[in-house]
């Protein structure tokens, strides 16, 4: 039996917890933030919805 | 020269022939070999969606990539330490797990990897629920280890002690606040 290709992100331990809170702890998006994340969905509906060049589909 | 991104278009695996990507070699044989023979089936049973790009100068995919929800859990924290302005019992953040990234062979080191990336932040932040994190079981390779914290990956244990004995491990746990 081939071995799963990923697995779900196991509980973090109490270090990588205090870690992980040590960055993202009280961060908040900001208006700068959200319009970036904004611009990159709508970089990705246009490759979406753009033709192929090749016979892929 | 780095690839013309403007010429980049994005479709799920489930709508391409698989004749279309059996020619992609991205150089890991685990990340060929799972495109070429499981991602239509972990697809197909709601375990990872995976994405292949395309570019109008290339006639097989320049890179594909996959994604399935995720969540981190912490513990032994105090219930404040989350940092929310308010007081609630949740010790866990919503996350989306990038489970693979490949960009053909020929292609790397060319700024693609970073720009998929990019989309990938945009396409999980664009959606009705609420996703705070991406996670990768980045392939314990400097190269690799290296692009992902170009990209503003880190390491779940970059500066704790506990990081000592991990070069041993065959992936390590990354993660990138979308909120920075």
């Amino acid at each position: 039996m081939k071995p799963a290709a990923f697995k779900a992100t196991p509980q973090l331990s109490t270090a990588e917890s205090q870690a992980l809170l040590k960055v993202i702890g009280g961060v908040t998006l900001t208006p700068s933030r959200r319009a970036s994340l904004k611009a990159s969905a709508m970089k990705a509906s246009v490759a979406f919805s753009r033709p192929l060049k090749m016979n892929a589909a | 020269m780095p690839l013309d991104v403007d010429k980049l278009s994005l479709r799920f695996l489930r709508d391409v022939e698989p004749t279309v990507y059996a020619s992609f070699e991205s150089g890991r044989t685990s990340l060929d070999e799972f495109l070429k023979e499981d991602a239509h089936a972990y697809d197909q049973h709601g375990l990872t969606t995976t994405v292949l790009a395309f570019h109008d100068d290339h006639e097989c995919p320049v890179a594909y990539f996959s994604l399935s929800t995720d969540s981190v859990k912490l513990s032994g924290v105090e219930l404040t330490d989350l940092g929310l302005p308010f007081s609630t019992p949740i010790k866990f953040f919503p996350a989306v797990k990038l489970t693979k990234l490949a960009v053909l062979h020929r292609l790397q080191n060319d700024g693609l990897g970073s720009y998929l990336i990019d989309l990938i932040c945009g396409l999980v932040s664009d959606t009705p629920f609420a996703v705070r994190l991406i996670t990768v079981d980045a392939i314990n390779h400097d190269d690799v280890i290296g692009f992902y914290a170009k990209v503003g990956f880190i390491e779940s244990l970059n500066h704790s002690p506990a990081r000592v004995g991990m070069a041993s491990r065959e992936t390590l746990l990354m993660y990138k606040d979308l909120y920075q």
